[in-house]
């Protein structure tokens, strides 16, 4: 797909429009509470899946 | 012997052997069973606003309890989440939390809802399913935050535990999701299309994308198509797109370029259209599709006044559609 140059942005307009969304923002990180864990502990098998075929070997 | 197994969760249908990883990174073939490598085991928790998600018409200004694994089944060139979406499990470090004690914690955190999210909840399909049937008997929502590119029959088993999604119809062409997502659109637009049969609340997104899908055009045929398929009703937020991952080559998506779709989307009849990532824009609120008036005026992701009464419009009693208890 053919990308077309754009006009001159205003960067005073876009760093306030930046600064102003982070103020917005409310995030709070639960992750220092929890016990890490390592992909191949406690595996679940998935549904909705097939067996297609068996391979000899 | 050893079994070649299919997994039947998206269109890829990735047939595995033995040891082999789905395109998600996070399913795999164990000895001819499918297993999911994820469950329970999220790498992101956070608790968010329900309008970051973003959803306008679900219980407004409450706060989500938000999980997400590594993996996706799409593959997005401007995704924002990539270093968890575009990593196996084990590249992120994950944390041992199963569904009975997202429920836990989600109740703990004083959050109405939880939210799955942040990379695609398709690829931690069977942690989100039972995690929702625990939500719902502690009277908590379930929101699912996905791009939807999911068969209809595990989705058909999911509807009943889901409350609300945010679908992100990225674009509408076949082309635009092969070439920017790797994906597919059909199946997309089936899954929204059962969603809404289903009785599943849906708002979409779509991020614009300069010079790939912000054309008129484009824009124009994407809200024909949610006002013929959907109904007026169904919320569309225009996003605003930030250099990321693959794009940064890109600019920011101009505010004009916004203005134009929000326009485009109203005269295509659509009721409520907003605005997302540019703080202050008009299209932050919530309008009645009667009478005009402003019903949710909104900042960012705070709301300043909310004049929807009993789910209708205090100034003309017009029913005002969505979640709002």
């Amino acid at each position: 797909m053919l990308q077309k140059k754009l006009p001159r942005r205003t960067f005073l307009k876009e760093l306030g429009l930046i600064f102003a969304g982070f103020f917005s923002l409310r995030f709070k990180s639960l992750l220092n509470g929890f016990t890490e864990t390592k992909p191949s502990d406690g595996l679940k098998e998935a549904k909705h899946y097939t067996t297609v075929e068996d391979l000899a070997g | 012997m050893s079994s070649v197994v299919e997994c039947k969760i998206c269109k890829r249908r990735c047939r595995l052997v033995n040891g082999e990883h789905g395109d998600c990174r996070v399913r795999v073939n164990l000895d001819g069973k499918l297993f999911s490598l994820v469950y329970g085991k999220p790498c992101a928790v956070h608790v968010d606003p329900i309008e970051k998600k973003p959803l306008f018409h679900v219980l407004p200004q409450t706060n989500a309890f938000s999980i997400a694994t590594a993996g996706c089944n799409v593959h997005c060139k401007f995704c924002q989440n990539w270093q968890i979406s575009q990593r196996s499990a084990q590249e992120t470090r994950n944390y041992d939390l199963p569904p009975k004690r997202v429920v836990e914690e989600a109740l703990r955190s004083s959050c109405k809802s939880i939210a799955y999210t942040y990379s695609d909840p398709v690829i931690f399909y069977e942690y989100m399913l039972d995690t929702s049937k625990l939500a719902h008997e502690k009277d908590l929502l379930n929101l699912m935050i996905t791009a939807a590119f999911i068969e209809e029959e595990p989705l058909l088993e999911l509807c009943p535990h889901i409350d609300a999604a945010n679908v992100d119809l990225k674009g509408i062409t076949e082309d635009y999701y092969r070439d920017m997502c790797s994906a597919e659109l059909a199946p997309v637009l089936n899954a929204i299309k059962v969603l809404k049969r289903e009785g599943v609340w849906v708002e979409l997104t779509n991020l614009v994308v300069p010079t790939w899908n912000d054309s008129q055009k484009d824009i124009r045929e994407l809200c024909k198509w949610i006002f013929n398929e959907t109904g007026p009703d169904t919320p569309l937020h225009f996003s605003k797109f930030w250099p990321q991952h693959q794009l940064k080559n890109l600019p920011p998506t101009p505010v004009n370029t916004l203005n134009t779709a929000w326009e485009i989307a109203r005269k295509e009849g659509l009721h409520f259209v907003y605005v997302g990532n540019v703080p202050g824009h008009a299209g932050n609120n919530t309008y009645c599709p009667k009478d005009g008036k402003v019903l949710i005026r909104r900042i960012g992701y705070n709301i300043l006044e909310n004049n929807i009464i009993n789910g209708q419009c205090k100034f003309c009693q017009t029913p005002i559609p969505g979640i709002w208890t």
